[in-house]
């Protein structure tokens, strides 16, 4: 049953899918795996930081 | 500079409650999704079959939506944010420990049963609890970015594990993925999200004092309320959205599963299956946001019954078009339509039936979407059995959401929500 559906609420990806999509990844940028996950290392840890400096530039100030 | 930019304006805290419950959103379905990425890995250390591990996550896919009333109904009566916090605290606990499992059994416990529990405590059943509290005239904005927390999970977490897979190995990936959650998702709900804006002595949307009293208890009752949310089953626009949201599963469910067994089947490759994935969930992160947007502007019925014929569309196009340009225009439409309902549905139901019993009211409708989306995965596979093509199964989605688009267009908006009726004292700024 459904260990490959496609992306909705909380469906769990395609594996044959995730692996073309990961090969066309890596042939456009010619980036290694291993800079590649630094890359998504660092669009991850960008949102809770970005959070927090909304929260220090418009809210902390105001406290 | 951005940041620059911000602090010109004076942001409602609500805004960066509602961006904690993005990340929330990001981390929780980005983190479930992404169970895909293993399969093959774990086929290989494990030799075990695809089916024994699929049956984790089909179990997964159950449980989850069971779950969700009940996790709904604790919401409610015990606020949001802590049912939010401890499912946070367990699933990032039950995610680092799945690095450390070495059987199916094993992925069936923390994955099938632990995970998949508690993520429907961190679901739009508990998080719509605790935006509908914050906003009544941006609901639907409010929550549409939420739900778009979880497709731009997908478009970094997903690909993330699947790099960190090649570089770290599957163990560490899973044990990055759980602490990340537990050390930065779980501090961010401590800090900043409340349950509601009294809380802070503020007002949904950041209104005035005047309209304090007036807002905060038509917001909490609803025209609809119901001191017993069984009574809330027995009326016309539960059964309307519930309906409808089981539509959203049926179908949603079975193009899941389905539509790359179809594309491979219509002798489309995986890297323009790849491709078209890309441009869907693209699509699917803007277009959500959109329909929020519009959703605080017109009746959300109506855009809730075009999303639904909208899909329709897409599903039609799948048959009529050859499957060359099928592909793309189910990509482009379908990716308009597939996650613009949970924002809808969610907003609606607060809309009509107040915030006491919202998280089992909507609970009770993913219930039923993921009910509708299991039983579809099975008649899609029956059929291409039986009749030996899609098209047969892709008409019954044809029709299903046809129906969706006529019961949601159907439901009396103007006589049952808040943002319509108008009673002594009660603001009123839908138009």
């Amino acid at each position: 049953m459904p260990y490959n559906y496609l992306l909705h609420h909380s469906e769990s990806v395609d594996p044959e899918l995730i692996e073309a999509i990961i090969h066309k990844i890596m042939s456009a940028t010619g980036f290694s795996s291993f800079t590649m996950t630094w890359i998504f290392i660092i669009l991850m840890v960008s949102i809770p930081l970005f959070i927090i400096m909304f929260y220090l530039t418009n809210f902390k100030r105001n406290n | 500079m951005i940041i620059k930019k911000l602090s010109n304006k004076n942001f409602f805290y609500g805004w960066l409650i509602v961006l904690s419950l993005f990340f929330t959103s990001f981390l929780t379905i980005g983190s479930r999704q992404g169970f895909g990425v293993f399969v093959k890995t774990w086929e290989d250390e494990w030799q075990v079959t695809t089916a024994a591990i699929s049956f984790a996550a089909s179990m997964g896919w159950l449980v989850n939506g069971f779950s969700q009333p009940l996790l709904g109904r604790l919401a409610d009566l015990y606020g949001a944010r802590l049912v939010i916090i401890i499912s946070l605290i367990i699933m990032s606990i039950s995610t680092a420990l799945i690095s450390l499992i070495n059987s199916v059994i094993g992925l069936l416990i923390l994955y099938g049963f632990i995970t998949a529990f508690f993520s429907g405590g961190v679901s739009p059943a508990t998080v719509g609890v605790i935006v509908s509290k914050w906003f009544v005239k941006k609901r639907g904005t409010a929550m549409a970015i939420v739900m778009s927390g979880g497709s731009v999970g997908s478009l970094v977490i997903v690909p993330f594990l699947s790099f960190s897979l090649i570089e770290f190995g599957w163990r560490s990936s899973w044990m990055i993925l759980g602490v990340f959650s537990l050390l930065v998702g779980v501090p961010l709900m401590l800090l900043f999200v409340k349950n509601k804006p009294e809380e802070l002595s503020m007002m949904p949307d950041g209104e005035v004092e005047a309209n304090k009293k007036i807002l905060s208890e038509k917001q909490i009752t609803g025209p609809y309320f119901f001191s017993s949310w069984i009574s809330s089953m027995k009326t016309k626009p539960m059964w309307n959205l519930s309906l409808s949201y089981f539509v959203c599963g049926i179908t949603t469910g079975s193009i899941s599963v389905h539509f790359i067994r179809w594309a491979l089947s219509q002798d489309i490759g995986t890297g323009t299956a790849a491709l078209a994935f890309g441009i869907l969930s693209i699509i699917n992160a803007i277009g959500v946001i959109f329909i929020g947007l519009l959703s605080d502007k017109f009746q959300r019925k109506n855009l809730l019954g075009i999303v639904y014929l909208v899909r329709g569309l897409a599903f039609a196009s799948i048959i009529i078009l050859p499957a060359n340009y099928a592909i793309w225009s189910f990509a482009i439409i379908g990716g308009a339509s597939w996650l613009a309902t949970v924002p809808l549905t969610a907003s609606l139901t607060s809309d009509i039936y107040g915030l006491r019993n919202m998280g089992t009211l909507f609970g009770i409708s993913s219930m039923s979407h993921q009910i509708g989306g299991a039983g579809a995965v099975i008649f899609f596979g029956w059929s291409f059995t039986k009749w030996g093509t899609y098209d047969y199964a892709f008409l019954f989605g044809v029709m299903t959401l046809v129906f969706a688009g006529f019961i949601s267009l159907s439901l009396p908006e103007k006589s049952t929500s808040i943002r319509y009726i108008k009673e002594t004292g009660v603001t009123n700024n839908a138009l």
